[in-house]
């Protein structure tokens, strides 16, 4: 009798324990202001200390909105939006895309701000570019993405190394090409250049062959993607050629961008192609009077090409309740002192013209000279198409690997830049037919 | 149950004449020339083998506590700067108890559950048992991200969206099947007799299996506990998309958001990678001979 009433003791006590358990495991809302919205960072960690201090200006000067800040992974956003959207908890503002914008406005998920941008204090003041391509990515031309900021391709290089050798940034591919076999001393595990074999590298070379044959839109009038050219073949072979021929590393083959950007500043390769995002990570490891970053090189044509990366900024979900606090979130961000301290902080370009007139952009040589060609007016600025459903898949999953032939010598150039081609040609075909 | 037939055949130790070496000497004393190789057959692999799973673990370590753009093999000079701002800028300490909640609630569901089912599995017969027992297996088959979306639809009917209980549960959902089958093993090792003996001299069923069973079970305990709690305190996916709030994140999602679109904090990464592992390291020093016992018990049946 005695043991029965010990074992009921015990078996209270664990169902207290258990209930105790689940109650500790409920997370508590506590809004302290009158409304309290969600806001997803798509990079969350590397820039959640610039957020935090750009909600809390916005949360002192909006005491009654406050702002719930979730940072996530670059590399999981866009299944998490996808998981979120599809399950109907997607936040109210997060940080969006060129890339993935065309995928959640076919779901429904975005609201258009072109209304709401036509009677913002904002209105003019959001470069035009940068609507125009923010427009572009959505399958409809509205505007889903309140552009923030983008980063443009660079061509980075070892100044104290070109000095040595008597030579000055390359302005042209044949420039390139000629400075890689150069400064390449593989005795010295020194090259000429690192290249992108790996993950995201068909996204760097797509741009770097737009620089090269400088075509005056993606698609001709015909709806066929002009990267399936001789010319376009023949740069893939150039550059092809500089790996097996041993002016970059041997390891460039398997190179995502951490391996090729450590590979520059750990001191291995004179030149790297890469946005203006990783500026501060060279500053760190080389210091500024090492290197120095110029617009990407000009092809035969003599025409200057810079390729539009798409656009990264906010956008607000249709399932939000709170609209209005979330667009004013939203206008704060794109305010000329918070666009020009979010973008500060990244070394990226802003998106407010009048944050692009900050001093720290002027001190910034390789944001300094990208946007030096924008101004030109020669310059011919074309988009990658990331508006097509099937380009992240054309990119990563059919074309990254067959990068790979290239560069091993079992696959020629041209049957690669024509497959290229013929993929985006059907993309497009498809993506028309379906609007 | 007979324990041999007459057919069996026994070997008997063979005496050997005097000074003759027969293979047990040989064994016994290896003469010099029979070492060498011997002791390169047995420890050049082993060495092999330690030296391919503890060398990233030690490149780790070693990122952990040098400063940043240190180049060598040696953790020198050393730094716990990496470990301050893991801890401090991640918010490690919330990751870590979170990490630990859902960690530690899902061993204990899984492992009550575990038995449960075990018991039931082990020692009684009902209509489609074997059935069963192979749709607990095909769970395993079953990858967490396709029931990514019919999960997250539930937990929000049920609003346990940015709720740790979810993880637990869904963790759970993941972790237990296994564990059943692999404590109905464990339980059908454990001979019957024992329990009908304790419920002859008057326990209930449920008794018999608390006092007789359960201590004999510890190491099968210690066993699918382990297994329940690594693969929680691992769980990316679910911790990724169930939680909405900074608050709630646990440690692999922390370390994730260490690595940037364009840069990646190496240092912190291999700091937070570090703590992480640090109970996992300590739970096995301490569990390590009941896990053993517990992984061979099932594996020959008596």
């Amino acid at each position: 009798m005695r043991a029965r009433q010990g074992w009921r003791w015990r078996t209270t006590a664990i169902v207290a324990v258990l209930l105790m358990l689940v109650a500790g495991c409920s997370s508590g809302s506590g809004s302290t202001g009158n409304v309290t919205i969600t806001f997803w960072d798509d990079n969350g960690g590397v820039r959640t200390p610039t957020w935090q201090k750009i909600i809390a200006d916005f949360e002192q000067q909006n005491p009654t909105i406050k702002v719930n800040y979730v940072g996530v992974g670059a590399s999981s956003i866009q299944q998490k939006y996808n998981t979120a959207v599809a399950g109907g908890s997607p936040p109210d503002v997060g940080m969006v895309n060129s890339q993935y914008l065309a995928s959640l406005v076919a779901q429904k998920a975005l609201v258009p701000l072109d209304s709401m941008y036509s009677s913002s204090p904002l209105n003019g003041k959001i470069d035009q570019a940068m609507l125009k391509s923010g427009r572009q990515n959505a399958p409809d031309g509205k505007l889903y993405l309140m552009p923030m900021t983008t980063t443009f391709d660079t061509l980075y290089y070892r100044t104290d190394w070109f000095k040595k050798a008597g030579l000055s940034a390359p302005t042209t591919w044949a420039d390139f090409f000629t400075d890689a076999k150069t400064l390449t001393n593989s005795s010295a595990n020194q090259f000429g250049f690192t290249l992108r074999g790996g993950p995201g590298g068909t996204n760097q070379l797509l741009g770097a062959i737009l620089y090269y044959i400088a075509p005056k839109s993606f698609f001709d009038s015909q709806g066929n993607a002009v990267i399936g050219s001789s010319q376009a073949a023949s740069f893939v072979q150039q550059l092809a050629d500089l790996y097996r021929n041993g002016d970059t590393p041997q390891a460039d083959i398997n190179n995502g961008y951490q391996q090729m950007v450590s590979e520059f500043d750990q001191g291995e390769a004179a030149m790297l192609q890469h946005n203006l995002g990783s500026y501060s990570n060279h500053l760190t490891a080389l210091g500024a009077d090492k290197f120095a970053g110029v617009s990407m090189p000009i092809g035969p044509s003599g025409t200057p090409v810079q390729v539009f990366p798409g656009d990264n900024g906010p956008a607000i979900f249709a399932k939000s309740t709170h609209q209005a606090a979330a667009w004013k979130f939203v206008q704060f961000a794109d305010s000329a002192t918070e666009d020009g301290y979010w973008n500060q902080q990244a070394q990226q370009v802003p998106a407010n013209s009048d944050a692009q007139n900050q001093s720290w952009v002027k001190q910034n040589s390789a944001m300094e000279n990208t946007l030096q060609r924008l101004d030109d007016p020669n310059t011919i600025v074309i988009e990658d198409p990331h508006y097509l459903p099937d380009f992240g898949t054309i990119m990563d999953v059919d074309m990254a690997p067959l990068w790979q032939k290239v560069l091993a010598g079992s696959m020629s150039a041209q049957d690669f830049v024509t497959k290229w081609a013929q993929e985006f040609t059907t993309a497009e075909k498809n993506y028309e037919s379906h609007r | 149950m007979s324990t041999s037939s007459p057919s069996a055949s026994i070997e008997r130790p063979v005496r050997l004449p005097t000074g003759a070496t027969g293979p047990t000497r040989a064994r016994r004393r290896p003469g010099r020339a029979n070492r060498a190789p011997r002791a390169v057959a047995l420890f050049g692999p082993l060495t092999l083998f330690v030296l391919f799973t503890l060398l990233p673990l030690y490149w780790m370590v070693v990122y952990a506590v040098t400063p940043e753009n240190h180049q060598g093999f040696l953790p020198w000079p050393l730094t716990f700067a990496h470990f301050l701002a893991a801890w401090n800028n991640l918010g490690f300490a919330f990751l870590f108890r979170n990490s630990a909640i859902v960690g530690g609630s899902t061993l204990v569901v899984t492992v009550i559950l575990a038995l449960a089912a075990g018991y039931a599995l082990a020692r009684f017969t009902f209509w489609g048992k074997k059935l069963l027992i192979l749709a607990l297996l095909c769970t395993q088959f079953v990858p967490g991200v396709v029931l990514l979306i019919p999960l997250f639809q539930i937990f929000k009917g049920l609003s346990l969206i940015d709720n740790l209980l979810s993880l637990v549960i869904s963790d759970t959902v993941f972790q237990m099947p296994l564990a059943a089958v692999l404590m109905a093993g464990f339980i059908r090792n454990i001979p019957v007799n024992l329990e009908e003996a304790a419920m002859v001299d008057g326990c209930s069923r449920f008794r018999a299996f608390l006092v007789i069973m359960l201590p004999l079970l510890r190491p099968a305990i210690v066993a699918t506990g382990s297994f329940a709690f690594i693969g929680s305190w691992n769980n990316f996916l679910f911790a990724l998309m169930f939680m909405n709030s900074q608050q709630n994140f646990t440690i692999p999602v922390g370390l994730a958001n260490l690595i940037g679109e364009y840069n990646v904090d190496y240092g912190a990464l291999a700091a937070g990678g570090t703590i992480a592992a640090m109970p996992l390291v300590i739970i096995f020093a301490f569990v390590q001979k009941y896990l053993v016992q517990g992984l061979t018990a099932g594996a020959v049946k008596g």
